[in-house]
């Protein structure tokens, strides 16, 4: 029972960072119906950049929240620049053409994302400095640490936040409008271009919280972190039923959990053959899962186009 | 007094498709002016380029005074020209209120917002009804009337209308054309497009009658229901190039 509260805690913790990502996929998918491959390497550069103003801050002597909050907030710039730009040129130009055209340049764009970060960061491993306070709370063994804590909540208060922008105003309204009908929204007045950068915009800021989270987690960054984490949140927005904002919560969370569980777990299932470096088979496992079983996902709807 | 709205050498291609051919047209402000024709005669291309929706090969557009061919379509609603689409381009995943606010996006709601829903329920009570239902639940006809109400929520000086009758029960489609009418009554300046001639003449002042891309006919609706051509072609089966 220790190990499956445990793990839960830090499944929920790991969930909520893919919701973040899942969420900037999920949101481009249903305002173009476009697989951005490249949003992994969103939430690396955030990460990187992230990290390094922070280490840097502190070697000049800042406190840590300071330190912290300066390094989310360069990020977040980093990254919403970088969305927009994304969109302005790897993307409109697209618009009209065949829908492999943007897949393919979206995997482009993830490595040319992923060689700068190299040329500017380095091919090697980047420690996040030892800054954060290890105040822990425990409960019948079950540990919640601040960091975990701090996840948590941040990215609830995140994602709330956009489901309000999304759902209950007259922006968010123009952006489904967009997503459902975007002729019909330019007759309405919205200027679709701007939205749709718009969009872009927010899931990359979703993706720099999200990446500086994952180097404050993990206490490392590398210029390749993208392309698992991106694999595993686009997982996520299939699970929940990619289009669907509330869906990719919901994915995000129940495969943070899976994935948690499963390296829990997989030790005592299999005799101890396989161990906890195993656990990325696990969400894979649900990506095929759902794909066999319920493609729409979990919230999706049915599917009207063929591809 | 010049016309609210002036289109000259207007010329439309689709690829190799030629779908309007040097079209003129004109119509004065808190005019009903009609466009019938045959499908395909390139009507619908009309409206939509007057909607910023097409960008046409030649021609110009003449709205109010300014040229109206460089302005981007989500800017012209705000200069009030606003176009009920062909098929009605209802926002299915919407609520029904929803989409009469986005009707009016376009301008700063203010205290009047309630008011002007109002008044949209007040025309179709049947939206009242569900205004907190997605709009790709209701019946054809029912989201005709919605693609009415949002248009009105733009308050729009020059409303085009797409085939409004297009697929609809024809009960429904007398309601329909009675709401166009109110609409019209209040000052609203008209340019419908229709299949069904006799409806359209019936409620507008003046007619251009299209064929392949062409203007062959305009004139009076009162002259056009006595013309034997029309007559024939529109109120009964051949076109005017057969007939003569």
């Amino acid at each position: 029972m220790d190990i499956f509260l445990q793990q839960l805690v830090n499944g929920l913790t790991l969930g909520s960072i893919y919701a973040l990502v899942a969420l900037g996929y999920t949101m481009v998918y249903g305002i173009m119906e476009l697989i951005n491959f490249a949003h992994g390497d969103v939430v690396m550069v955030g990460a990187l950049a992230g990290l390094s103003v922070i280490a840097f801050l502190v070697g000049q002597g800042w406190p840590a929240f300071w330190a912290v909050t300066a390094g989310v907030l360069l990020a977040l710039a980093a990254c919403m620049l970088l969305g927009w730009g994304i969109e302005r040129v790897a993307y409109r130009p697209l618009r009209k053409a065949p829908k492999l055209a943007p897949l393919i340049t979206a995997i482009g764009l993830s490595i040319v994302l992923q060689q700068v970060s190299a040329l500017l960061w380095g091919r090697g491993y980047l420690s996040f400095p030892a800054i954060l306070p290890t105040t822990s709370l425990s409960w019948n063994g079950v540990i919640l640490t601040g960091i975990q804590a701090v996840i948590i909540v941040l990215a609830l208060l995140l994602m709330a936040g956009l489901l309000v922008l999304v759902q209950r105003t007259s922006l968010g309204r123009a952006m489904r409008a967009t997503a459902q009908n975007p002729a019909v929204a330019q007759l309405m007045g919205v200027n679709t271009d701007r939205i749709i950068a718009l969009t872009f915009v927010l899931g990359s800021a979703l993706a720099a919280v999200a990446g500086v989270m994952v180097v404050a987690y993990y206490n490392v960054g590398h210029y390749t972190m993208g392309f698992m984490l991106g694999l595993k949140a686009f997982t996520a927005a299939v699970l929940g039923g990619i289009g669907n904002l509330a869906g990719a919560v919901l994915g995000g969370l129940l495969l943070g959990v899976v994935e948690a569980m499963g390296a829990g777990y997989i030790g005592d299932l299999t005799g101890g053959y396989f161990g906890s470096n195993y656990k990325d088979v696990f969400a894979f496992l649900v990506l095929i899962a759902v794909l066999v079983l319920h493609p729409n996902g979990l919230l999706g709807r049915r599917a009207r186009e063929k591809v | 007094m010049s016309p609210l709205l002036e289109v000259s050498g207007l010329e439309v291609r689709y690829g190799g498709i030629h779908a309007v051919r040097s079209l003129n047209l004109e119509v004065g402000a808190g005019e009903r002016v009609t466009l019938i024709g045959a499908n395909g005669a390139g009507k619908s291309s009309v409206l939509n380029v007057l909607a910023g929706l097409v960008k046409p090969v030649a021609g110009k557009l003449t709205y109010d005074g300014s040229l109206l061919t460089q302005v981007p379509a989500w800017q012209r609603v705000g200069l009030g020209v606003a176009l009920v689409p062909e098929g009605r381009g209802i926002f299915p995943r919407l609520t029904i209120e929803e989409n009469l606010l986005m009707g009016a996006y376009h301008r700063a709601l203010g205290a009047s917002l309630a008011q002007e829903l109002d008044h949209v329920y007040g025309l179709f009570a049947r939206l009242r009804e569900r205004r907190h239902q997605v709009a790709g639940t209701l019946s054809g006809g029912e989201q005709q009337m919605l693609a009415l109400g949002r248009a009105l929520m733009a308050k729009p000086r020059l409303l085009m209308l797409d085939e409004p009758s297009m697929g609809l029960a024809p009960l429904m489609v007398d309601r329909i054309f009675e709401v166009i009418g109110k609409i019209a009554a209040e000052g609203v300046t008209l340019l419908l497009v229709e299949q069904n001639a006799r409806l359209a003449l019936e409620l507008c002042d003046r007619a251009y009658v299209m064929e392949s891309g062409r203007v062959v006919l305009s004139d009076s609706t009162a002259a056009c229901i006595d013309n034997p051509l029309v007559r024939s072609a529109y109120l009964g089966e051949k076109t005017i190039a057969e007939v003569r």
